[in-house]
């Protein structure tokens, strides 16, 4: 019988972990793909998303924008699209993606239950891509990412927050994907965008080590989907406080006041890179509805995010850019009655998505036909 | 215990395992050291420090009770008290170096740990002189111990002493809810001093000196959570010279890395999936409570069978082997054999110290079998269950486990006498694998008491997953 | 001496503890570890031993690690017997 050597065991297993740990950032596996969603379980029908670390065990879900891969693998978006299906995909912030709603009460749910087909008779399949973030050049992102799951058409919901030009540093959501921003950025000539921050991959960074935390959150995905499997829950329903009518008497837009809001360095060149990434298929972007406020200082403020100016300057800056790129737009800004937002001044409830819902739906209808 | 700490713990006992001489008094050192370091942080800040302090105080004071004049001589056990007084006054002066922030919160002036030093040392010299006269001090520190273990078990106690510690201090109490007292490691060293009074009594305990006893009781790798080792066998292998062969260094690596691998990968995963009281509210499926259950129960043994391998580990390279505490439990084919080989020795212990006095009480007695497998059962195992906190919860767990096990005795019984041949091999493997999944579903329907914050939630809980209630 | 133990308590364990008088246990057969004999009959085992050999076998020897089969609990009443 040979005689095993404990050092030479030992050095053996450090020499496998070193050279799978270098082969693993050289090759660059796309380990986000393997998924037991839509295979073992039903897949998701919105991205996880779960911040709190005491709700996991409660929601079952993990945000794990690292790895867009394992994101939407993790849902249906990624199943093989049907014969005679029309896809929509809807990106967005956290409206769309639905907060304090349940999957079939959100604009897609409601969408879906709408029952439209296309002119030529296709079935008309909405599908949730939202990540709960309102900032455009992660939805262009997610546009980038989602263009290998086959959508025949975009519904892009926005808004003035989602264009301010912050840095970098706080824009998590970029870090993982510095490579592919600045492609993007050269790509289309994204000059508002300051990429000097981004962080560069290292050699390092990509091994398994270096990647452990996303990998270990794609193994609780994983996981948490036995939960939600079993419950049908992917959201802790933690109730909210309703909106005040009543606002500050804050002029301030971020620290910006009137005549400071510089929307020509901010992010309107992404929404162009936007239409121009969705190629030929159609894009419907809609300027989605706010909290309007009628108490105090509502004269101020239309609600603890925008105050009037900030907000009218947007809106005709808006109305402007799209007539001069000759996009067609909706601007549902005032469509919904203060009383059918929930617990920020942009989620709705289910009865105000019924109405944006069958709203949006004719001219859902209209675009896709154009083809 | 983090994976740095059990890291550092297996550096340093490698280390150990090294040295030809003195290892006893490193072991000591170290394991004085990791009394202090793991003790968690407290409602009463100053605690963190006395706690600790408490459990070697208690320690060197049995251990004066129940060693031979012999081994209690200032020669034999001198560096081992230097050892303690050293690693416990390093302790202390760390508010000099200032890394109090890193392993502890604060710890005492030394002035206070002077004064208690002193105190301790009367109070010894006292105890010892009458312990020759008064021999019921022995018991009554065994009483002593039991009461101190049922007190720290009893949230409700400790709360009401939190809220008389208030009153006299004249502030007002905060909310229950914040109550944070634990005393680290108690509930097993408890068994250990309570082995070692019983069999001084029987005449059965070998002569210990200070080091090996302090050594037995708060041996680093298991004090906090087992294996509960004798002390005879302990200091048997403490005592041969260390002399570590490939072997050694193989099957204690393989246990380390096997164990590390059970508790913070598999055991962790699963408690991402185990049942709980919000998935027991959440789910309303029969077949997903089944499978959460399933879960808890490989949880809970990946997460203990996970930290006993890698306390063997650890011991095993300072060249300690303890005993073992699982073997295969959930393949077991009745409930017996599943309680020989689940936290075996906790179960040897309380056979030992329990149900074999309880059972040779009894049969003396002109009582009827029936009645006594009964009543020791239900004795042994509700104190099983109690010992791990004094609930309602814990005590059902021990009922169901007593009722269980009389259940499966009388049932064997049953079945022996009318057995008159040896079953065909084909039907002795049906009936095998059909009473490992009976004893498996059986300790898993258990662990919803163990579990589950209320027995209300475990009742809702058993409903469902008969499909009662969905 | 031990052959002669060894089939005094084989006889008396599948007669009174087992109730199988034709079960047959060998000397090195292991009882405990495989469930033949439980905790409560292990009492019984054990009061047997010290009424017909005189030697008295401790509670906390009643286990798997002290005795597990008929050969080394004959060696142990031997042990005590002299």
């Amino acid at each position: 019988m040979n005689e095993v050597r404990p050092g030479a065991v030992l050095i053996k297993g450090l020499v496998l972990f070193a050279l799978a740990n270098v082969a693993f950032a050289y090759f660059n596996p796309p380990v986000g793909k393997l998924s037991i969603y839509n295979w073992l379980i039903p897949g998701r029908e919105r991205v996880p998303y779960e911040r709190e670390v005491e709700y996991y065990d409660i929601s079952h879900t993990v945000p794990i924008y690292e790895d867009m891969d394992a994101m939407y693998r993790s849902t249906i978006l990624s199943r093989p699209k049907g014969e005679n299906e029309f896809r929509i995909f809807l990106i967005g912030d956290s409206s769309a993606w639905g907060f304090q709603l349940r999957p079939e009460e959100t604009l897609v749910g409601q969408l879906n239950t709408l029952n439209l087909k296309t002119c030529d008779g296709k079935q008309i399949v909405v599908y949730n891509a939202a990540f709960p973030l309102p900032y455009v050049m992660k939805d262009l992102l997610i546009m980038d990412k989602v263009r290998e799951y086959d959508p025949d058409m975009f519904l892009w919901t926005i808004t003035l927050d989602g264009f301010r030009n912050r840095t970098i540093f706080t824009d998590y959501f970029l870090d993982p994907y510095s490579t592919r921003v600045r492609e993007l950025v050269g790509e289309y000539q994204l000059a508002n965008l300051d990429i000097d921050k981004l962080a560069a991959q290292t050699f390092w960074d990509r091994t398994m080590i270096g990647q452990r935390s996303r990998l270990k959150k794609m193994f609780l995905l994983q996981l948490h989907g036995l939960g939600w499997s079993a419950t049908n829950l992917d959201y802790y329903y933690q109730g909210y406080l309703p909106l005040s009518q009543d606002q500050s008497e804050d002029e301030l837009f971020f620290g910006s006041s009137e005549g400071g809001l510089g929307l020509d360095n901010s992010l309107f060149d992404v929404l162009e890179a936007g239409y121009r990434l969705a190629g030929n298929l159609p894009v419907l972007a809609v300027n989605e509805p706010i909290f309007i406020a009628s108490g105090e200082n509502s004269d101020i403020r239309y609600n603890e995010f925008y105050p009037r100016w900030a907000y009218d300057e947007y809106q005709a800056y808006l109305e402007n850019w799209m007539s001069a790129n000759h996009h067609e737009y909706i601007d549902a800004w005032d469509f919904l009655p203060s009383s059918e937002f929930t617990d920020t001044p942009f989620h709705r409830s289910p009865a105000g998505e019924t109405a944006f819902a069958e709203y949006l739906a004719p001219q859902i209808l209209n675009l896709s036909c154009t083809k | 215990m983090t994976i740095v700490q059990l890291g550092i713990f297996a550096l340093v006992a490698i280390l150990i395992g090294q040295l030809k001489k003195s290892r006893e008094l490193a072991i000591l050192a170290a394991s004085v050291f990791v009394l202090f370091w793991l003790q968690p942080s407290q409602q009463f800040v100053s605690l963190v420090f006395w706690i600790p302090a408490a459990t070697i105080g208690l320690t060197i004071f049995t251990w004066l009770l129940v060693s031979t004049p012999e081994s209690r001589v200032w020669e034999v056990n001198w560096p081992s008290i230097l050892v303690i007084a050293v690693v416990v006054l390093l302790i202390d002066l760390n508010q000099f170096f200032g890394l109090e922030t890193i392993y502890m919160t604060t710890t005492p002036r030394l002035w206070m740990i002077g004064t208690g030093f002193i105190v301790y040392i009367s109070f010894l010299m006292a105890a010892t002189r009458l312990a020759d006269k008064l021999k019921f001090l022995l018991t009554a520190v065994f009483i002593g111990i039991i009461f101190l273990l049922v007190y720290l078990k009893t949230p409700f106690l400790i709360s009401k002493s939190f809220e008389l510690i208030y009153a006299l201090r004249g502030q007002e109490s905060p909310a229950e809810a914040h109550y944070i007292f634990s005393w680290l490691g108690f509930s097993y060293i408890t068994f250990r001093l309570m082995h070692t009074v019983r069999d001084f009594q029987t005449g059965r305990l070998p002569a210990l000196n200070l080091g090996e006893y302090v050594n037995y009781v708060i041996f680093f790798p298991s004090f906090t959570a087992g294996p509960i080792d004798r002390a005879e066998r302990f200091v048997q292998e403490l005592r041969t010279p260390i002399a570590l062969a490939d072997q050694d260094w193989l099957e204690a690596g393989k246990r380390f890395f096997l164990g590390m691998f059970k508790k913070f990968v598999i055991a962790d995963s699963l408690a991402l999936i185990a049942i709980n009281e919000m998935l027991v509210n959440q789910v309303h499926s029969a077949a997903w409570m089944w499978f959460f259950l399933y879960m808890y129960s490989l949880r809970i043994y990946f997460d203990f069978s996970g930290y006993t391998d890698v306390a063997i580990g650890l011991a095993r390279v300072m060249g300690v082997r303890l005993p073992e505490n699982f073997a295969s439990p959930y393949f077991k084919p009745n409930l017996t054999l599943f309680w020989n080989s689940w936290h075996m020795t906790l179960t040897q212990w309380f056979r030992a110290y329990l149900f074999n006095p309880m059972t040779r009480w009894m049969r003396t007695k002109n009582i009827s079998i029936p009645l006594i497998i009964f009543a020791t059962q239900i004795c042994t195992m509700s104190l099983i269950g109690l010992w791990h906190g004094v609930s309602w919860n814990f005590l059902l767990w021990g009922i169901w486990h007593g009722v269980g096990l009389f259940i499966q005795n009388r049932w064997s019984e049953f079945v022996r006498v009318r057995t008159t041949s040896p079953l065909p091999p084909r039907r002795q493997l049906l009936l095998n694998a059909g009473g490992i999944f009976l004893t498996f579903n059986f300790v898993s329907l258990g662990w919803l008491f163990f579990t589950l914050p209320s027995p209300q939630i475990a009742l809702l809980a058993m409903s469902k997953l008969f499909g009662i209630g969905l | 001496m031990s052959v002669e133990i060894t089939s005094t308590l084989a006889k008396h364990i599948a007669e009174k503890i087992i109730k199988q008088p034709s079960r047959v246990i060998t000397p090195d057969e292991p009882i405990i570890s495989s469930g033949l004999i439980d905790s409560f009959s292990l009492m019984d085992l054990a009061l047997y031993v010290e009424d017909t050999f005189g030697v008295r076998i401790d509670d906390t020897e009643l286990n798997a690690t002290s005795f597990d089969s008929l050969d080394q609990l004959a060696s142990l009443i031997q042990s005590r017997k002299a």
